[in-house]
């Protein structure tokens, strides 16, 4: 491919061998005691793939887009919640700090991060409110120099294996218009009046833990407000909207999982003397289409990474490759489980386990359906 | 400060094993298709090269004789933290056995400089014949400890280096410099780090021909410097047939006992 060179190739096979030997053989207790693979995002930071999307002035090795995406396709490759669990520490939510955090902060926190040494997390969500921050609940008043929080947020990835929260916190009368009204706050997971709720199960991603999490009187200093006050809103969005780019990273790799899976059960499995691979042009003709979809995905993904590392906006094509990589891996895994017969729906052939993360594509990191309505603005 | 060479060999990647094919004529492999990769054992001898630099601080040389496709494993040596690399590449090298190897490797690395530390993995996964390490100690004039599985450097002249035995150890003190063969148990190999990665771009892989050499003797190199001689390449027939028997157990064990006793009187 145009992207690859000497260097990238052996990144990809460190990563690949990184996964061999430490993805593969967790992913059983990540699916069947939901185990938040830290030891994982640990080493990821130890060999310095959380570090590919940081500058070496906090441990990183540079910002480049397509070495970053390299990894996560390859960690992807054999589970997708492995892979969202270290991109989560590689970008998005992290960038907030990146982007915003004084230089104490970024010395204190980032550096952690990058090493793998400290886990990020973004509350944003909560059970009123919807896709509209200024309808949120959640509150925080300034007493002298703490900011003191109340309030509650669901579906908040990495609860209760988090080290520091980013809670996005009305601190102001909202004013929507000018995007005013609330503030990005850092919460350590040891700060006073802070609590863990409950952990959801959910159909997919079942390492990564999503839950409720709570603020009773929580206090913490007033240096832990991230970015401008009142202005948390754009702190949020102007930030961490290229880490979208590892989300479709993500669904390339497991999606060519599920394909070279496929690939070798059917040249596999025998019928009628034949394997389904030489028996029925039905099934060849249906995994050269499977390859059609994944081969465009790489070359869309890719081509968008160049765009970010020559530094340029590209913003709606950011939206398109969440959009499309849902679906790209929910079709993929869906023809997948129908040439696999009954035996894709039993847990140890793997496929259903793709199938499962595939849909919770759909809905971390934003529901194609408003992502779609957001790519309207574009046009 | 140590300065110490690690030895390394492309060898061909396990997953090509079915596909390989032998030149009938020249009685070598034929490497066209076969992807390479470097030899699991001397990524051992690399970590261990790797943690006393970090100890004891010093540079790490690589060294390899092959064609120029080796570069690239070369290249991901150097991405774990190697410093430098030198490819002893020629065609007349071509056809060399373990010996000439040996000797082309020694004159490689007196041509390089002075080592404290010449370390190598303990054998081939190809050939296996673990023959180079030593042969390369008899040549430089240095020790040589095979199967090492724990080393300590005692002082800038002194290593203390444990052998594995069949069912015990032996324990060795060396004067330095000497040749190490590093057995796969010694160590856990690292991941080659991203910096590491990116920053291999960087060094320089240096090729060395027999020209370069000023002192290499031509008839102690490639085929007619080997004196390692290929007979008749066969193919094992690993072809099994099963045969039922009828009959009570003592019917069954006395037909067994039929059939194995010619062979093992034979």
């Amino acid at each position: 491919m145009w992207y690859m060179n000497e260097e990238r190739e052996l990144l990809r096979k460190m990563v690949q061998n990184f996964t061999e030997k430490e993805v593969k053989p967790f992913v059983k207790e990540m699916e069947e005691h939901k185990t938040f693979p830290r030891e994982i995002v640990r080493k990821a930071g130890e060999v310095g793939i959380i570090g590919l999307t940081y500058p070496e002035s906090y441990g990183g090795s540079g910002e480049d887009y397509i070495n970053a995406a390299l990894a996560i396709e390859e960690i992807a490759k054999e589970s997708n919640t492995a892979a969202v669990c270290v991109l989560l520490q590689m970008h998005l939510c992290v960038r907030w700090l990146h982007d915003y955090g004084t230089p104490e902060q970024k010395d204190k926190i980032l550096r952690k991060i990058i090493a793998g040494d400290a886990i990020w997390a973004g509350a944003l969500c909560e059970p009123v409110g919807g896709g509209n921050w200024f309808a949120y609940n959640t509150k925080a008043v300034l007493d002298n120099d703490e900011w003191v929080i109340n309030g509650s947020k669901i579906f908040c990835t990495n609860a209760g294996q988090a080290d520091y929260y980013a809670v996005l916190c009305i601190t102001c009368e909202p004013n929507p218009v000018e995007g005013r009204g609330t503030t990005l706050i850092m919460v350590p997971k040891d700060a006073p009046g802070f609590k863990v709720g409950h952990i959801e199960r959910k159909m997919g991603w079942h390492g990564s833990a999503t839950g409720q999490i709570y603020f009773n009187n929580c206090r913490v200093p007033k240096v832990n407000a991230l970015g401008p006050i009142d202005m948390g809103y754009y702190a949020c969005t102007s930030s961490s909207s290229n880490g979208t780019i590892l989300f479709g990273a993500a669904c390339l790799g497991s999606a060519e999982g599920v394909y070279e899976r496929t690939v070798k059960y059917c040249k596999e499995r025998e019928h009628v003397g034949k394997s389904l691979f030489d028996s029925y042009q039905v099934v060849r003709n249906k995994l050269a289409e499977m390859l059609v979809e994944i081969e465009a995905y790489r070359v869309f993904i890719y081509g968008i990474c160049e765009t970010l590392n020559m530094g340029m906006d590209a913003t709606p094509q950011l939206v398109a490759a969440k959009i499309k990589g849902a679906r790209l891996f929910q079709s993929i895994a869906s023809d997948a489980m129908e040439l696999h017969g009954s035996n894709g729906t039993i847990v140890e052939c793997d496929i259903e386990r793709f199938l499962r993360d595939a849909m919770m594509n759909f809905f971390g990191g934003g529901i194609p359906s408003v992502l779609v309505d957001n790519l309207t603005y574009f046009i | 400060m140590l300065n110490i060479a690690v030895c390394i060999k492309a060898v061909p990647d396990e997953e090509c094993y079915n596909i390989i094919k032998f030149d009938p004529v020249m009685k070598t492999l034929i490497r066209e298709g076969i992807s390479m990769v470097i030899n699991p054992s001397d990524l051992h001898a690399l970590e261990l090269a790797l943690c006393l630099k970090e100890k004891l601080g010093g540079e790490i040389t690589l060294i390899s004789m092959g064609p120029m496709t080796v570069t690239t494993q070369l290249r991901e040596c150097l991405s774990y933290g190697a410093d430098e690399a030198y490819l002893m590449s020629d065609c007349i090298f071509g056809g060399s056995d373990t010996l000439a190897t040996s000797y082309v490797l020694s004159k490689g690395l007196r041509h390089i400089g002075n080592f404290d530390l010449v370390l190598a993995g303990n054998e081939s996964a190809d050939g296996a014949t673990s023959h180079v390490p030593s042969q390369l100690g008899e040549w430089l004039g240095y020790p040589h400890v095979m199967e090492v599985c724990a080393l300590n450097i005692v002082d800038e002249k002194i290593a203390a280096v444990r052998k594995k035995a069949d069912n015990y150890f032996v324990d060795y003190t060396v004067k330095l410099p000497a040749v190490f063969a590093v057995s796969r148990g010694m160590n856990k190999v690292r991941y080659p780090s991203i910096r590491g990665i990116l920053s291999s771009k960087g060094k320089e892989i240096k090729v060395l021909t027999a020209e370069s050499i000023p002192d290499l003797d031509i008839s102690m190199i490639g085929l007619q410097g080997s004196p390692t001689k290929t007979g008749q390449l066969i193919t094992s027939s690993f072809h099994r047939d099963c045969m039922l028997l009828d009959g009570s157990n003592e019917e069954i064990a006395s037909a067994i006992l039929g059939m194995i006793r010619p062979v093992i009187d034979d």
